[in-house]
């Protein structure tokens, strides 16, 4: 108000608080006082919303067509590697993907998101051609460059996937898993590897 | 439910109302800081309820309810006359009322009649539009415009459901009816309280669900597969403490990968013995019957089967 209703200047206001800044680490005081964060001791861990989540799958596998404008596609079409912004949303039957993940009824007003984890979209994520294309794509991508040895390359998925450095744990829960010969698949080992890391949920929610 | 309200209330509140039968958990359920817990997780009624689940079967271009459980003896005596749009006829059919309950019924159903006492029959439903689109809508979601949510979005809202293996709500129609999905539609509820449709003109067990069979890996690699995902969360959960949406998506990859074989065998009518086959007889209404009565076996809160896609229209002579 004193801004003269500026928005913009309130949501600056609020961005740049210590409030807004805080990360969402666990604090045992706070949480005995306030389990449920209605003070604002912390930011609430948030789940990324379809949108961001796929096009970050696209991203990290090095696939994800970054072209600004033009129109709608259906998601559901084989080759669709553009920004889930672009997908055809459909007032009659909305786009199953979108549906499954909480996009909200396009044919009303809707003043938020709900977030909903549900059994069917992990059916999406453990089953559907889409992540097991991301799989593929990812391993080809760890694979362009020299020639590594699996705990270098679980090394570089880390940095890529998590934007942080794998610990010694990780490295050797990675390690083991590829060292397993598995029998004849689809996807190989690494790209079922590779599939595990792009369904975790450090990958899913932000701190 | 029949314990919830008394008989008024009940009428008042299902025919425009259904929405309270949610409404307790509205505020409960509201995603904030703390994570809600799954949805479908079946919540307290506030009394104990007789019934558990719903089939509802939805038969589209039935005939007249003038002809089958609703006698006008009025019309009777209108025989010939003109009324609005044409000349008032009555029912061809002979009435009796039978059962201890007395319910009256014509002719056409000598087999229902033996059963009357096991019914219970509503002659009061209404709307003011006699078209198929506001009466579909009406009859479904409890509005004529759309979009409004429907019974069995409600329905799962409010109550949830027993088996975390299944979707809570399921819809056998083959092809589409003519309003479409908004007869089984969320509208402003969560996604996950939409109906999953079964196009039941042909039912493969294997692609009832979507995604529902992992065509990449066998079940000792999925297993495998899980296990280090699993691994990688629990590592991941370690370092962020009480946080339930975390473990919340943690049991759910685990429920997902039983649903692929809970949900491949509930929908597999061949499965029945021979005897049962028979007695549901051939077609795709009685496959969709024989679908929901083994989907509440498993414990699925709602099952709505179609009768035809498209609406019929006139009377049964």
């Amino acid at each position: 108000m004193y801004n003269g209703w500026s928005l913009k200047k309130l949501h600056r206001l609020i961005v740049q608080s210590s409030t807004w800044q805080q990360s969402s680490e666990f604090h045992g005081e706070a949480y005995e006082a306030d389990p449920e964060n209605r003070l604002l001791w912390r930011m609430n861990r948030r789940r990324l919303e379809i949108e961001p989540w796929r096009d970050g799958l696209l991203s990290v596998s090095g696939e994800l067509d970054v072209k600004f404008g033009g129109p709608s596609i259906d998601l559901n079409k084989g080759d669709n590697r553009r920004r889930t912004l672009y997908g055809f949303v459909s007032r009659h039957r909305l786009d199953e993907l979108l549906r499954l993940f909480d996009f909200p009824d396009p044919s009303i007003t809707s003043a938020s998101r709900a977030v909903t984890t549900v059994p069917l979209q992990q059916l999406f994520v453990l089953n559907s051609e889409f992540m097991a294309q991301r799989a593929r794509a990812l391993v080809r991508r760890l694979n362009a460059k020299d020639v590594m040895a699996d705990e270098e390359k679980v090394r570089q998925a880390y940095m890529l996937l998590f934007g942080r450095a794998a610990d010694d744990q990780e490295l050797a829960t990675g390690v083991a898993f590829l060292s397993v010969e598995s029998a004849k698949e689809k996807l190989s080992r690494w790209e079922q590897y590779a599939l595990a890391l792009l369904s975790a949920n450090e990958f899913l929610y932000v701190d | 439910m029949h314990s919830m309200f008394s008989r008024r209330e009940m009428l008042t509140r299902s025919g425009t109302g259904f929405g309270m039968l949610g409404l307790s958990s509205v505020l409960a359920n509201e995603v904030g800081a703390a994570a809600a817990p799954d949805p479908m997780i079946p919540k307290q009624t506030h009394f104990p309820a007789k019934a558990k689940n719903i089939i509802f079967l939805f038969m589209n271009g039935g005939p007249s309810h003038v002809d089958t459980f609703d006698p006008k003896p009025e019309l009777k005596k209108q025989e010939g006359k003109p009324g609005k749009g044409g000349k008032y006829m009555s029912s061809p059919y002979s009435f009796k009322r039978y059962g201890e309950s007395g319910i009256p019924m014509s002719e056409i159903y000598p087999h229902l009649s033996e059963c009357a006492d096991d019914l219970c029959i509503l002659n009061g439903m209404h709307t003011s539009t006699p078209n198929h689109e506001p009466g579909l809508l009406m009859m479904n979601s409890g509005a004529q415009q759309p979009v409004r949510p429907c019974l069995g979005s409600w329905v799962t809202y409010g109550l949830g459901t027993e088996n975390q293996n299944l979707p809570g709500f399921v819809v056998l129609c083959p092809g589409k009816p003519v309003v479409g999905p908004a007869l089984w539609g969320n509208s402003f509820l969560p996604g996950i309280f939409q109906g999953t449709h079964i196009n039941n003109s042909k039912i493969d067990p294997k692609n009832v669900i979507g995604h529902i069979q992992n065509r990449n890996l066998s079940s000792t690699s999925q297993r495998q597969l899980l296990d280090l995902l699993q691994q990688i969360n629990r590592k991941h959960l370690e370092k962020r403490e009480q946080d339930a949406q975390l473990e919340a998506r943690i049991q759910s990859l685990e429920i997902a990968y039983r649903m692929q074989f809970e949900a491949q065998d509930a929908f597999d009518v061949s499965n029945e013995t021979d005897t049962t086959q028979k007695a549901y007889g051939p077609g795709q209404f009685a496959n969709g019957c024989l679908v929901a009565r083994r989907l509440v076996e498993r414990g699925v809160r709602m099952v709505q089967v179609y009768y035809g896609s498209g609406p019929a229209v006139g009377r049964s002579r």
